[in-house]
């Protein structure tokens, strides 16, 4: 086991090589280019100078890739080109709003969608089967902009149930519970929103895997020597037909980062995604550069925890 | 080994077909195509009014924001008082033409780079395939956006953008088949008859891997109608005043246009969903009909 998480994480190092020199290569095509935006504009023309010709910005390409790269392990990610802000630090400030979204989507769409494809594999052709086939097709086919701009019409304007937009309202007093409590009603549209595609794809997934694990000889032993359904089900079949879920995990954590830009420009939340959106209008190229860079790299770790699990739970995989 | 040896059937006289037949929503999600495809090919002829041109009422006077009722038009009109159903029709058009076009983009990227990593194995197929994972760990609609962001946004643009940020699963899969069949004794036969590399690979190994590729193709055709929607509500898609659904959602992302509006969301946003919903369904139907296995 040890032996296999040292492997994959050698294999993480040319990704990460991988990552930072298409990312590199994007920001050529911008005007200022990748090192362009390294400079705080806020400098003086002497400082200006000077990190100029320390950032090489007169030296070959490798040089200059090199030189990018080393900023970018010290933590600059560079200068707003619309504000001179750090661009680091202004991700970082949205990462706990867009985390707590994407991980309450991730979880929510976990913890309903593998009950309800269960349910539809041990219920395959029934009514409730081919409800829950079309309920997860439409989930995957709805523009999330639209859903949301539904849910807000049905459940903020004409039910007033939660509110339209945004992270809890200023004028909001309480501590405690009380404020969990109210920011939890912003919360809750938004995670749906982001959730439904991930769950249905989910559902579907978790069904197939169930239906072909019940089609093993294992379960059909454990049903001839006369155990109760629900036994077969629940104590032989589910944990078998849970490892290729797993496969999903990781490939639906950039999905979901992925439907940040859309999920909080509809809800107004104000996480990286949102900064993403007003990053397009402002052309500020700075900002989308650190957000796409910041993103795959925050992937990668959930890719690789994914693989390991992975190997964990099936023990006929082999390393 | 006598079936290989047949002569090709035709199409609708093959199993395959026969499977697709029963699928009801796949036969569905067809004739809902197809009327979206007639649609959009006859537009002049099913719309009354120019997509691009301001309605006047009799005194002159532009009829902005008029309800059905009102401009005496199917869906009514938008807020520089274009007639919202000829923007949908026309916008059927660009939907669905960037669609194709960025999947045939895609879909040629990843068998070429499916089949040499798959067919040469290798330091090539190494180097192909962290290429893969590479661009796997970029949330795709980050990646097409900051693209399209610095290339400032057009149709042809998003075109090519989406076809280049899309291929990876095309490439994986063509690999893994190639990889199966490889080892089959046809292509032993071919090799040894001394067919060169791209014979084998082009009339030999990727006709019998077609099915998989053709549903994964259509798959990403679902995804890739969505993609442009999304694209085009955050404003790096399509840009105004050419109408695509996804625009037509982002001109009405507002409260008063949400609540006391909805011709100008509901009927583009139900387009999105309906013409998504049936290519996924065209999707699934060709994949049980090819039985093709689930990968994803």
């Amino acid at each position: 086991m040890g032996k296999y998480i040292r492997k994959r994480l050698l294999q993480a190092i040319p990704v990460v090589f991988g990552i930072t020199l298409l990312t590199f290569f994007i920001m050529k095509l911008a005007p200022g280019g990748p090192l362009g935006g390294m400079i705080s504009p806020r400098s003086s023309s002497e400082a200006l100078q000077r990190a100029q010709e320390k950032l090489g910005l007169n030296q070959p390409i490798i040089v200059q890739y090199w030189n990018w790269l080393k900023e970018l392990v010290q933590g600059n990610f560079g200068y707003s080109t619309f504000n001179g802000q750090n661009v680091l630090e202004m991700i970082l400030e949205r990462l706990p709003a867009t985390l707590l979204l994407t991980v309450t989507s991730f979880v929510f769409s976990f913890v309903v969608g593998v009950p309800l494809g269960v349910y539809s594999a041990t219920h395959k052709y029934s009514k409730g089967d081919y409800g829950l086939t079309v309920f997860s097709f439409i989930g995957i086919s709805i523009p999330s902009f639209f859903f949301g701009m539904g849910m807000i019409y049905i459940f903020a304007m004409k039910l007033k149930w939660f509110p339209t937009s945004g992270f809890g309202s200023a004028l909001f007093r309480g501590t405690g519970f009380q404020l969990f409590l109210h920011k939890l009603r912003y919360l809750v549209m938004p995670a749906l929103v982001m959730s439904l595609a991930n769950l249905s794809s989910v559902m579907r997934f978790a069904r197939s895997s169930m239906i072909e694990t019940l089609n093993q000889d294992y379960i059909r032993t454990a049903r001839a020597k006369g155990l109760a359904e629900r036994a077969v089900i629940y104590r032989h079949a589910l944990k078998n037909s849970l490892i290729p879920v797993i496969t999903i995990f990781g490939q639906s954590i950039p999905n979901l980062f992925g439907g940040a830009y859309i999920t909080e420009k509809v809800f107004g939340w104000p996480g990286m995604g949102l900064l993403g959106v007003d990053a397009i209008g402002n052309r500020d190229y700075q900002v989308l550069m650190g957000l796409t860079l910041f993103t795959a790299i925050l992937v990668l770790p959930g890719n690789l925890l994914a693989d390991i699990m992975y190997s964990a739970v099936d023990p006929r995989i082999r390393y | 080994m006598e079936m290989t040896a047949k002569k090709r059937t035709s199409l609708f006289k093959t199993d395959g077909w026969k499977r697709f037949r029963k699928n009801k929503l796949a036969l569905v999600g067809t004739a809902l195509i197809c009327i979206l495809i007639l649609a959009a090919v006859f537009a002049p002829l099913i719309t009354q009014n120019d997509p691009y041109e301001s309605l006047k009422n009799e005194s002159g006077a532009i009829l902005k924001n008029a309800s059905p009722a009102e401009s005496g038009t199917v869906l009514g009109t938008d807020s520089v008082g274009r007639d919202e159903f000829s923007r949908l029709v026309y916008a059927a058009r660009v939907s669905l033409s960037v669609g194709l076009v960025s999947v045939g983009i895609s879909t040629i990227v990843g068998v070429l780079v499916g089949a040499v990593a798959g067919y040469f194995g290798g330091r090539a197929d190494m180097i192909l395939m962290r290429t893969v994972d590479v661009v796997n760990c970029f949330p795709v609609m980050f990646l097409i956006i900051i693209i399209a962001t610095i290339l400032k946004p057009s149709i042809y643009n998003i075109m090519v953008i989406m076809g280049l940020c899309n291929w990876t699963a095309t490439a994986r899969l063509v690999r893994g088949e190639i990889l199966r069949v490889r080892e089959m004794e046809y292509v032993q036969a071919a090799i040894s008859l001394g067919a060169s590399s791209g014979r084998i690979i082009f009339s030999h190994v990727i006709p019998n891997v077609i099915a998989p590729i053709i549903v994964e193709a259509t798959l990403q055709m679902a995804h890739a109608v969505l993609t442009e929607a999304s694209l085009s509500y955050l404003g790096v898609g399509v840009q105004l005043p050419t109408a695509s659904w996804g625009n037509m959602l982002m001109n009405a992302n507002n409260l008063a246009t949400l609540t006391t509006r909805p011709w100008q969301w509901v009927p583009a946003g139900t387009c999105i969903l309906l013409s998504v919903l049936s290519i996924n369904f065209i999707g699934d139907g060709l994949r049980d009909a090819f039985d093709v296995k689930q990968k994803k």
